[in-house]
């Protein structure tokens, strides 16, 4: 007899709000998102800290962050993930952002233990950095996301900022999940 | 009238097909129904596409399935499943292609039952001039779309799966299913 649950939601290999995956998305992208294909598009603000929210269905272990380099590159770019009260479990800490137009990953020194339920991936961009994105959307707070100014590398606690309408996209970045490594 | 929940809640799946195991990582995006599906040739020979999924219940299956696209050259595919650590649970073993622009099935033998959890469908293919079936994204907007992993010189399927990227990023239009297919 098996201890654990044989059915239910299953924690992917591949953590993103970008994606809107079922089995951890807290909230449905705006139907514009629908219309729109991803393109490079510039970080809103040098050192602005984007924290977007993800429902873990099952306790896992992260084991990088990863993201999606634009067309152009600067600065550093820090990953971490956070709890649902807003205190960090693990950062990647400033990373320069290399190469263009390519996936970048970084792996935690130690796989990070993740418990079930509410959590915030973080994300910040030191300069003017470029990634993959969705457009912009108009005003609403729908992601169920925060922002944080001057916060690279990322803060101990996160603070939770309502984002302002042109901050509000969907940047194509996210963590992997044990024993998955290679982004 | 029934005490207990007659309704579990979530959808079984019949049929596992890259569409929708990938319909998560597309979802809310048009890139993957504008851009459709086409036969094209394998990126390399005796390339291996792992694209991952998760098993919210066991399912039992009995056999797979991919599409072939209009050339075949005398090659063969190998498909198959593993786990997220990289041990595979079946595989077909070397079978020719048969069929241009037709779906191709082989059946398990046995009926295996794939645990819940994250899990790897497996396609590889001897020959790089073959076609498949596959959707290729346009460009890294679409790209790195359904965090597929990739293993050359992996056919036949490996019992333990090596995984690396997977820069070419074509998904192959191939699955798994308990059903008649």
């Amino acid at each position: 007899m098996p201890k654990w649950p044989q059915i239910g939601p299953v924690t992917p290999q591949v953590l993103s709000a970008f994606y809107t995956h079922p089995a951890t998305s807290l909230c449905r992208l705006l139907a514009n998102l629908a219309s729109t294909s991803p393109s490079s598009q510039g970080w809103p603000t040098a050192n602005l800290a984007i924290f977007s929210p993800l429902y873990i269905p099952e306790a896992c272990r992260l084991t990088a962050f990863w993201w999606v380099n634009g067309t152009s590159v600067a600065g550093t770019i820090d990953a971490g993930v956070y709890d649902g009260e807003g205190h960090k479990l693990a950062s990647i800490g400033p990373t320069t952002q290399t190469p263009v137009s390519a996936v970048q990953s970084v792996a935690l020194g130690t796989p990070q233990p993740i418990p079930a339920g509410l959590i915030y991936l973080g994300f910040v961009c030191s300069g003017a950095a470029t990634l993959w994105a969705t457009s912009g959307l108009l005003g609403e707070p729908t992601l169920g996301a925060y922002q944080q100014a001057s916060a690279s590398p990322l803060p101990t606690t996160m603070t939770f900022a309502t984002q302002v309408a042109n901050n509000i996209r969907a940047f194509k970045m996210g963590a992997l999940v044990a024993p998955r490594t290679v982004a | 009238m029934p005490r207990w929940p007659q309704n579990l809640g979530v959808k079984r799946d019949t049929v596992i097909s890259t569409p929708h195991l990938c319909a998560p990582y597309f979802r809310e995006f048009s890139v993957m129904r504008n851009d459709g599906w086409a036969s094209a040739t394998w990126p390399l020979a005796n390339q291996a596409i792992f694209v991952p999924f998760e098993l919210d219940r066991p399912m039992r299956v009995t056999s797979a399935w991919w599409v072939n696209g209009n050339a075949l050259a005398s090659a063969s595919a190998d498909i198959g499943v593993y786990t997220a650590d990289g041990t595979k649970l079946y595989s077909s073993g070397a079978v020719v292609l048969a069929g241009t622009n037709a779906y191709q099935t082989t059946g398990l033998g046995l009926p295996l039952t794939l645990p819940r959890g994250a899990l790897y469908l497996a396609l590889a293919v001897s020959s790089v001039s073959a076609q498949m079936y596959v959707y290729n994204p346009s460009n890294i907007g679409s790209d790195f779309a359904c965090f597929m992993l990739g293993q050359a010189s992996a056919f036949p399927l490996p019992a333990v799966a090596t995984f690396a990227a997977y820069a070419t990023q074509r998904v192959p239009y191939c699955g798994l299913t308990g059903r008649t297919f």
